[in-house]
C-alpha cells in the first residue's frame, strides 16, 4: 500500500497528465535518440464548415492534441516512434496521401457532412482506404446520430466503404482529456489495423 | 436643450471599428453580420456578410479616403491566398469591397469586373460628447457600377457530387 503521504504529489501529477493538452505551443517533435526511429503519418481530412461554431473543437487544436497524446500514449516504445498529424486536401491532389486510414474531422451539419462525403469520394477514388469520422459542434445526440447515418448510408451506398465511427469530441472541459486518450487509443487501432507494414515504418535519422 | 454638435477630426480607429459594426445594418441592409471565420483583420477592415450575399470587406477611414481604400484593396489580397483556405475547405474570400470615407477615394472609377468596390459617405459627429455616424446616400455613380456581380467560385462539394449523392445530401 502506498505512503499517503505520497497521495498529494500522485494527485498532483495525475493532474499535471490530465490537463497536459493544454500546454500545446509547438508541433511535437521526433525524439532524437541518435537511433533510426519510426514516423507515423496519420492524415487528417478537415471538413469544416464554415458555421462550425466557435465554440466547438477546433481542428488545429484537435490536431495538436491528438498528435500529444499519441505519442504520450506510448504504444510502441521499444521502436522510438513518433506520430505526426496531417491535415489533406482531396481536391489539390490526394495522390501523396499514402496512408490507407485517413481520420475524418467533420462539422456536425449538412456542410460538414457533405464536404466529409467530398473528401473521402476523393481519398478513395484511387485507392482503397478505411476512414474514422470525428464530429464536433452538434447542438445535440440526436444531431450527431442524423449526421452519423446520413454520412455512413451515403458512403455505404455510393461508394460502398463502411465508416468507423469515433463519436463525437467537444471543446476542452472536465471529460476532454478522458475523451481524447479514448480517441487517441481507437485512432491508434484503426491506424495499425488498416496500414501495411512497410507503410508504417518511416526511417528516421 | 442645445445640442451641440460638431464634426470629429481625430478618431482611434476602435471607436470607428465600433461604429462601423453598431451601424452595419444601417450600411448593408437588414440581416448583416461580421463573418466569424475568417482570418483577422486589423483594425480598419471588418468582414460582413449579408443573409443573401457573399461576404463583403469593409474598410474604413475617418479622414483618408485613399489610405482606406488601399488597406482594404491589400487585405482582400490576403483574404483569397491560399493560406486562409488551408483550414476552411467551403471558405469564401470577401466578394466585394465597400470603402467607408469622407470622400470617394482617388481611382475607384478604375475598379470594376470581377471585384466590385463601392463608397459610402460617412462622417463622425460628435454629440453632446457622445459619438455616433452619419452615413449617406448611396452615391448613383456608385450604384451604377455595382449590378456585375462576381461569379461565385463552386466549392469543392458541388464540383464532385453526382445527381444521386446531391439528392442523397440535400438534408440530415
Amino acid at each position: 500500500m502506498h505512503n499517503p503521504a505520497w497521495r498529494p504529489a500522485q494527485l498532483h501529477t495525475e493532474r499535471l497528465a490530465s490537463i497536459q493538452h493544454h500546454f500545446i505551443d509547438e508541433r511535437p517533435a521526433v525524439r532524437n535518440t541518435g537511433k533510426p526511429g519510426v514516423i507515423h503519418t496519420l492524415p487528417v481530412h478537415l471538413a469544416v464548415a464554415a458555421g462550425h461554431p466557435a465554440d466547438a473543437l477546433q481542428p488545429q487544436y484537435l490536431m495538436d492534441a491528438l498528435a500529444r497524446q499519441l505519442n504520450i500514449q506510448t504504444f510502441d516504445v521499444a521502436k522510438h516512434t513518433a506520430w505526426h498529424v496531417e491535415a489533406v486536401s482531396p481536391g489539390r491532389g490526394a495522390s501523396h496521401v499514402e496512408q490507407h486510414f485517413v481520420l475524418v474531422f467533420a462539422t456536425a451539419n449538412l456542410e460538414g457532412v457533405r464536404m466529409a462525403y467530398t473528401g473521402i469520394k476523393q481519398l478513395s477514388a484511387t485507392t482503397s482506404r478505411q476512414f474514422g469520422v470525428l464530429y464536433s459542434g452538434a447542438r445535440d445526440t440526436d444531431f450527431i446520430r442524423r449526421c452519423q447515418e446520413r454520412l455512413a448510408s451515403g458512403a455505404e451506398q455510393f461508394l460502398g466503404i463502411h465508416l468507423h465511427e469515433l463519436g463525437h469530441l467537444s471543446a476542452p472541459g472536465p471529460d476532454f482529456s478522458a475523451d481524447l486518450a479514448r480517441l487517441a487509443g481507437e485512432v491508434h487501432r484503426l491506424w495499425e489495423a488498416h496500414s501495411i507494414p512497410d507503410q508504417q515504418e518511416v526511417a528516421h535519422t | 436643450m442645445t445640442l451641440q454638435i460638431h464634426a470629429v477630426t481625430e478618431i482611434g480607429s476602435s471607436d470607428l471599428r465600433r461604429l462601423v459594426i453598431d451601424n452595419l445594418g444601417a450600411l448593408l441592409g437588414e440581416g448583416a453580420r461580421l463573418v466569424e471565420n475568417i482570418p483577422h483583420l486589423d483594425d480598419c477592415c471588418v468582414a460582413t456578410s449579408h443573409s443573401h450575399d457573399g461576404p463583403v470587406l469593409l474598410s474604413f477611414d475617418a479622414l483618408d479616403s485613399q489610405r482606406a481604400l488601399l488597406t482594404g484593396l491589400s487585405r482582400m489580397d490576403q483574404l483569397g491566398s491560399e493560406m486562409a483556405t488551408l483550414f476552411l475547405q467551403d471558405y469564401l474570400p470577401p466578394a466585394g469591397l465597400m470603402v467607408l470615407a469622407p470622400a470617394a477615394p482617388p481611382g475607384l472609377a478604375l475598379f470594376c469586373g470581377p471585384c466590385p468596390v463601392s463608397w459610402r459617405r460617412i462622417q463622425v459627429l460628435s454629440v453632446n460628447g457622445e459619438l455616433g455616424l452619419v452615413i449617406g446616400p448611396v452615391p448613383e455613380e456608385t450604384a451604377a457600377a455595382a449590378p456585375v456581380q462576381p461569379e461565385r467560385r463552386p466549392t469543392i462539394v458541388e464540383s464532385v457530387l453526382n445527381p444521386e449523392e446531391e439528392r442523397h445530401f440535400s438534408q440530415l
